[in-house]
């Protein structure tokens, strides 16, 4: 669940829905003076029985007395209970941002206290699992500006990792702020986790690191070759083969990511890099991650691989957190996918593209079992697929689009916009049509919402923390249901309209592959750090340490507040049209880019 | 008024001996002067042997390769690390600095020197090629067309800088003042005793390509040992040794030695000096033999060709493969260097023992044999233009290409040195015959062109803007004659040393007024057609003796000597 900003607005609706079962206490105790609300939970008091108001402000002048923190700053409270601690703070002139933990002591105290009037002066943010901290929201800011963070006793017994969790949170938000680094991202050898791959370069780009996304689907051939070539011989004739393969790939791999010398390297899935090469690069001072954004009960590769990580992002979590400990990798983030809003993006179809690519129904992906089994129910109506493998001898294979090709994503875009309800059925190799134990969410979904699109997706675990189903997106858990909805939201344009204007908007808020890449950086600091020395310096950092103050000019065409790589210099020297004379500074800089390039 | 005049040679060592002249034919010009050579200092002792120059200021170019491609540092450190590297260089204030490296990195640095005046390849302040001076021009031509730049480019370093040396003759010049003579007698005397004559061999180069094959180098010493009971001091550095000790061993010729690593610049110089010959790829210290008189039998492989860069002096050979691919450009990468095997020892052998005899050779009087089957031997003199020449030394008819070579020579010479209308300019060319005259007919109609186009510009550039279609007609048809003669150039290798003076002349006019443009461009027009006529009448027309070089003795005159 995604962190909830709690107003006074809001508050009686988040409290509505909220499952009952996490809206349990113990009991609420009425305390011996003043009889005010105390609740009990899981075998705990929560604030004193006797006088909470007295205890929260002895709570108050400890504080006050050990700390520098002074009247006016923001302190980040880990945990609330019903409030006393929080007015303590308030009454003495502090500016509190509560930070509960308990589902169960919120709904309690929206019960039991005037929880509107409390929440006009105090900012409140309900957290399930402190790791959503790092996803998008107002409380980034509240937690970055945190003079200090102080947590209730019943926090430490009752949820023992919150507030741990909160302050490496709010130190990883503030570390990371203006905080660049060389990255390289190695992608996949092939398949859709391929555009992720690059997907996550541009976010890191877009949010000011200097970035080599290191390409090496070329090398997908080669292993492909080796297989054919061998095609007939026992097994471990092939696995010699890609193994010695392999090793050769990862060995240029590494030469290409020194050269560039990063402070952190992004692998995904499938880059065929080396337990050996992994513990190079980390031994030369690079922090070494993985986003692994397969199922994992598919891809079974991250049993091998894991551990050998400083960092690793699935797209699942649950079970796999339990796997992937047991497998020697303690340190993981959970981290769904997004979409590029660069490439998605509401775009009304031309005429030819309304031909080419429009329909009443499309489908844009592989032909899955559960999806052919499914969508042989809308054989006949204007339905169109496209992607590939799709078996030409099914009569569904008549809807499929220009011979079953693969699509780009500028194409995908284009389909999205063309369409009036895009169906989206996460695929199942096992399952006639939806998956009930689907987890993960498909980039497939984030896409069709930057697009400003309407779909349809099947229900999934992990959906509700990302969309709100209803109102940013419409889910179906059934082959009726999905029928159900798919004939009402045709007769409904507006409605259609609506839901994906939230659906875009939510998209660009919170899931964009900037937003991950933000949070996959902060996840890093907050786990491991890179080397202090790596950080590159923004541009308004450096015209102090150019005794030359021609400099300064020529460096003021760039952003002051980010860094700035020596090919971007190089590219603004020597692109466009001029009319001024070369400066010494550009002429330099011409000089070096000429050394680098080998020239004589 | 600073009185420094800079000659900035970030080459090698080859280059730095081959300036030397300039920088004599310098420093007698401007007697008050200070010479002061740019050079990298991996090469400072050579600098630091040259004649006529006063201070060497050694620039780390390996280490400025090294921040511009050093991965973990960012901008400010890059700049800093490169200003405290170029310092010494970019805070001095120079009267004149001539460019004797033609590469991009030192039009940067020209762009950066403080000078009144400045030769050779520099940026404009627009950020284009621009090259000052005519031979300079020629220089860079030089690159792209050797087949067609006869010259030396001693020669060319020197007429570039300013120096005639056409008019006073100034030899490669050496400041060695007696270091190394004790060492060399030592040596010798203990390494390398004996009577036979003592031929320095440098088997190896820094570029693999001018290589001739170790197994050619000991077939060819082991002819010497037998047929002159010659001895072999075998040079070169120290990382080469290993291959040279094997040479030495395989040779196995008494009172030879491996000298490979062992010297610095005035020990090696002491040694060749002691040398009767030194046989030798093309590279630095066969200028180092050439410098201290000894004579020289060179090959010319791989991108090498023989008239460029062959030893300065009168009486050296240089053998040139003869191949179509030969010589090939720089940036080729050759997988059968079938040029190496068509200079053969017993070719090379042959022209040593002569080489080793007291009498002069003249051009066109060995006989012609088949080990000379593959190759061509050149002998280096003096021309009637005053420049360095190499003339065939072998008893055999010229060939067409030769004969092209020497129509450009004897063009460029008349049109660099004399200012002269070139010869035969003022007849149109012959609609007949094929290859290089179809060539040069072309040229001349786009000549003519350009130049009608310009004068119909000058004509209107005053006028009212009722002439402004036909002025953008006008610039078109020059736009597209300049491409027309670059693609003919392309297509005609021949006649790109044409095309390509055109080209980079063409560079050099600066933007101005429409009528200013006009004319510049008229005259750039003009002068091609000069010379493609004039090189037309040269190789049509031209008699025995007209081209440079092409004089020689009556048949029944050699014959009578054999």
């Amino acid at each position: 669940m995604p962190v909830k900003s709690v107003t006074s607005e809001n508050f009686s609706a988040i409290a509505r829905a909220l499952p009952p079962d996490a809206c349990r206490l113990d009991q609420v105790l009425a305390s011996r003076k003043d009889a005010l609300p105390v609740p009990r939970l899981r075998g705990k008091t929560i604030h004193s029985a006797f006088d909470p108001r007295q205890e929260a402000v002895r709570f108050v002048d400890a504080f006050r007395q050990r700390s520098d923190v002074v009247p006016g700053d923001t302190v980040a409270v880990a945990g609330n209970g019903y409030g006393y601690v929080a007015e303590a703070f308030l009454e003495q002139g502090y500016r509190p941002v509560v930070f509960e933990p308990s589902a169960a002591l919120f709904h309690g105290m929206t019960q039991g206290r005037d929880m509107g009037a409390f929440l006009r002066s105090v900012r409140y943010y309900l957290v399930d699992d402190p790791a959503d901290l790092l996803r998008p929201g107002e409380h980034r800011s509240d937690l970055a500006s945190a003079k200090a963070i102080v947590s209730l006793p019943y926090v430490q017994w009752l949820f023992p990792a919150f507030s741990e969790g909160l302050a490496g949170k709010a130190a990883a938000i503030r570390a990371a702020d203006g905080a660049f680094y060389r990255v390289s991202v190695i992608s996949p050898l092939s398949g859709g986790s391929w555009e992720i791959a690059r997907y996550a370069a541009r976010g890191l780009a877009a949010i000011g690191h200097a970035v080599d996304f290191v390409d090496v689907s070329g090398f997908g051939s080669a292993f492909a070759a080796i297989r054919e070539f061998h095609q007939g011989d026992k097994d471990d004739v092939v696995t010699k083969g890609m193994v010695a393969y392999q090793e050769w790939a990862s060995g240029r791999i590494v030469e290409r990511v020194n050269a560039f010398d990063p402070a952190v390297v992004l692998v995904l899935a499938q880059a065929p890099i080396t337990a050996e090469h992994l513990r190079i690069l980390r031994e030369a001072g690079r922090r070494v991650v993985f986003w692994f954004v397969e199922d994992f009960r598919l891809f079974r590769s991250w049993e091998r691989d894991a551990r050998h990580y400083d960092l690793f992002f699935p797209i699942q979590k649950g079970e796999f957190f339990r796997e992937l400990e047991l497998c020697g990798q303690p340190r993981r983030h959970y981290l769904p996918l997004g979409a590029d809003e660069t490439i998605f993006f509401p775009s009304p179809p031309s005429v030819e593209e309304e031909k080419r690519f429009g329909a009443l129904l499309s489908f844009m992906g592989a032909g899955y079992h559960n999806r052919r089994q499914f969508f042989n129910a809308l054989l006949g109506r204007d339905f169109r697929i496209w992607g590939t493998d799709w078996p030409a001898r099914e009569p569904l294979f008549r809807h499929v689009q220009e011979g079953g090709r693969r699509v780009t994503a500028v194409e995908t875009a284009k389909i999205f916009n063309a369409t009036r309800v895009n169906l989206n059925l996460h695929s199942s190799t096992s399952h006639e049509g939806v998956n009930p134990f689907g987890d993960f969410v498909n980039p497939r979904t984030f896409e069709i919402a930057a697009c400003g699109a309407f779909q349809l997706v099947d229900r999934r675990a992990l959906l509700p923390d990302l969309f709100d189903e209803g109102g940013e997106i419409v889910c179906f858990g059934s082959r009726s249901e999905f029928h159900e909805r798919l004939d009402h939201f045709l007769e409904h344009p507006r409605e259609r309209a609506e839901i994906s204007r939230k659906g875009r908007e939510r998209v660009l808020r919170e899931h964009t592959y900037a937003g991950r890449m933000r949070e996959l950086v902060e996840a890093v600091h907050e786990v491991c750090p890179p080397e202090a020395g790596r950080r590159l310096h923004p541009v308004s950092a450096m015209s102090s340490r150019l005794a030359d103050p021609g400099w300064e000019k020529l460096l003021g065409g760039f952003p002051g507040d980010r860094p700035l790589e020596f090919d971007a210099l190089l590219a603004s020297v020597t692109g466009g049209s001029r009319e001024a004379p070369f400066t010494r500074q550009e002429t330099l800089t011409l000089l070096l880019g000429g050394l680098r390039r080998g020239d004589a | 008024m600073p009185d420094d005049i800079l000659l900035l040679n970030l080459t090698r060592l080859g280059d730095l001996v081959q300036s030397t002249p300039l920088a004599v034919g310098l420093k007698k010009a401007h007697p008050g002067a200070r010479l002061v050579v740019c050079a990298q200092k991996r090469f400072l002792s050579a600098a630091q042997l040259m004649g006529g120059v006063d201070e060497v200021l050694p620039i780390d170019y390996d280490a400025l390769k090294d921040v511009s491609s050093d991965p973990s540092s960012d901008i400010p450190s890059m700049v800093s690390k490169t200003e405290d590297l170029l310092a010494p260089l970019l805070r001095r204030k120079f009267r004149m600095a001539v460019n004797l490296t033609h590469t991009r990195t030192s039009a940067y640095l020209m762009y950066l020197i403080d000078a009144r005046e400045k030769s050779g390849v520099q940026m404009s302040p627009e950020g284009e090629r621009m090259i000052r001076h005519p031979w300079m021009l020629f220089l860079h031509n030089f690159g792209a067309n050797k087949q067609i730049t006869p010259f030396n480019l001693v020669d060319i370093y020197a007429e570039g800088g300013g120096v005639a040396i056409h008019r006073e003759r100034i030899p490669l010049s050496l400041r060695l003042s007696g270091a190394g003579e004790g060492w060399a007698d030592r040596f010798l005397r203990e390494r390398a005793p004996g009577g036979g004559p003592l031929i320095a061999v440098q088997t190896t180069a820094s570029d693999a390509r001018k290589m001739w094959h170790p197994s050619s180098f000991i077939r060819m010493c082991r002819i010497l040992k037998e047929t002159a009971r010659a001895r072999f001091l075998f040079i070169g550095g120290r990382e080469e040794r290993e291959l040279v000790e094997k040479i030495h061993a395989a040779v196995d010729a008494p009172g030879s030695a491996v000298v490979a690593g062992e010297t610095d610049l005035r020990q090696l110089c002491a040694l060749l000096r002691r040398a009767d010959l030194m046989v030798t790829n093309d590279t630095g210290p066969m200028h180092l033999a050439a410098a201290v008189g000894t004579p020289v039998v060179s090959l010319a492989i791989g991108p090498v060709y023989y008239c460029n860069t062959a030893p300065y002096g009168e009486g050296h050979v240089v053998f040139q493969p003869k191949l179509p691919c030969a010589p090939c450009s720089f940036h080729v990468r050759c997988v059968h260097p079938e040029c190496k095997s068509l200079v053969t020892p017993e070719a090379v052998a042959a022209i040593a023992l002569l080489r080793l005899r007291p009498e002069k050779l003249s051009p066109g009087t060995v006989p012609d044999g088949p080990e000379f089957a593959g190759c061509e031997a050149y002998l280096t003199g003096w021309g009637e233009d005053g420049l360095m020449d190499c003339l065939p030394l072998l008893d055999r008819a010229p060939t067409e290409r030769f004969r092209l070579e020497r129509g450009y020579r004897t063009l460029w010479a008349e049109v660099l040195l004399t200012g002269r209308r070139p010869t035969g300019s003022d007849r149109p060319i012959s609609p007949e015959g094929n290859g290089i005259l179809e060539a040069l007919r072309g040229l001349e109609a786009l000549a003519s062109k350009g130049i009608a186009a310009s004068n119909d510009i000058l004509r209107h550039a005053g006028a009212p803007a009722a002439h402004l279609s036909l002025l953008n007609r006008r610039l078109e048809e020059i736009r597209s004659c300049s491409r027309s003669i670059r693609d003919l150039g392309t297509a005609v290798p021949d006649a790109n040393g044409l095309s390509l003076m055109f080209i980079l002349e063409e560079e050099n006019l600066r933007e101005g007024d429409l009528a200013g443009s006009a004319r510049e461009n008229a005259a750039l027009f003009g002068n091609l057609l000069l010379r493609t006529r004039s090189l037309a009448y040269l190789l049509t027309e031209g008699r025995a003796g007209q081209i440079a070089g092409e004089k020689r003795e009556p048949a029944d005159a050699v014959a009578s000597r054999r």
